[in-house]
């Protein structure tokens, strides 16, 4: 992989203790994609949303910094929608 | 404590990871939004390839840009694409990729540059049917470089140069500016104080020819909407896919 960049290397893979990881993941909902943080046991917060629709931006419920609650989802074999 | 309470333990707290674990999304939104006839892309920070880049980078992913393009090629509501850009560079054949992808889309595509577009956003930058640059936003042109430990050093310049190669060519293919000038600017020692390279600011992006014209994003979603209008106008025979 070749990088071609104006930002120094060393600074791109410096090494990144600073921050503790938290656990992060990006969930599909309703087309969209939400980068959510996880904020307490059942709680994720939205750091950022990535849709091309612009109006998605618009939605009050991907704005970042918003709180959504998940839940253990206990399926039997079947994956409810 | 006994063995058969410890075990008895182990299993439930595996009982509670394997739950947490399960933890899937929940509550699926539905909601009523507005159509719009223009999507839009916005290119920020890294350009991160094939190589997860460490969390400090914000990044630009090339696994959600890629289908968000085919989707929009596919998706008959969509008439235009507005790509913004303020990145600093990255992975050489994501950003490839990604101008490749949008320089092939058979929708009308505008490019706005604001902030920065440099080193390999600067293909990207060039791969629309028209891009715009704002006033006080600017380009970085400078040589791909090598790092690290370097065993080999012609096959490694020849494969850097390779590289090279491949970036100066699609983006003089895709912009009015000749291949002469675009590595006159890369190559220069005058611009730039400690580095090889030309930095453009605004205005001068566009009197070199790499960028159509100066203006924001009231400009740009004019103009892509100019471009909707064009092909629309067109019977589908004579449309060009550009």
């Amino acid at each position: 992989m070749v990088m071609y960049t104006i930002v120094p290397l060393e600074i791109v893979f410096g090494d990144d203790e600073e921050r503790p990881a938290k656990s992060r993941l990006t969930l599909d909902v309703g087309g969209v994609k939400l980068e959510v943080e996880q904020s307490a046991s059942n709680e994720y917060e939205i750091i950022r949303l990535i849709s091309s629709n612009p109006s998605d931006y618009l939605n009050e419920k991907y704005q970042p910094g918003r709180k959504i609650a998940m839940y253990p989802l206990i399926g039997f074999g079947e994956t409810p929608h | 404590m006994t063995e058969e309470q410890e075990e008895e333990k182990y299993e439930e707290e595996s009982e509670q990871r394997s739950l947490l674990e399960q933890i899937q999304k929940l509550g699926q939104t539905n909601v009523p939004s507005t159509d719009s006839n223009i999507h839009c892309l916005t290119i920020i920070g890294q350009i991160e390839g094939h190589l997860a880049l460490p969390p400090k980078n914000k990044t630009t992913k090339y696994e959600h840009l890629i289908p968000q393009l085919v989707a929009i090629s596919q998706n008959e509501k969509i008439e235009g694409l507005l790509v913004m850009l303020n990145t600093v560079g990255g992975d050489v054949e994501a950003g490839l990729a990604i101008a490749e992808m949008i320089a092939t889309l058979t929708k009308p595509t505008v490019t706005l540059v604001i902030g920065g577009g440099h080193s390999i956003g600067v293909p990207i930058a060039v791969s629309s049917d028209y891009s715009f640059i704002a006033e006080s936003a600017t380009m970085l042109i400078h040589p791909v470089r090598m790092s690290g430990l370097v065993i080999g050093v012609p096959q490694s310049f020849d494969y850097i140069e390779k590289i090279q190669e491949r970036i100066t060519r699609f983006v003089v293919e895709h912009s009015r500016i000749s291949e002469e000038k675009f590595k006159e600017l890369m190559y220069s020692k005058a611009s730039l104080t400690t580095d090889v390279g030309t930095n453009l600011v605004g205005r001068q992006a566009v009197e070199y020819g790499l960028i159509d014209e100066v203006g924001g994003v009231g400009s740009a979603l004019q103009k892509l909407q100019e471009l909707i209008d064009q092909q629309k106008g067109k019977p589908m025979e004579e449309r060009v896919f550009q």
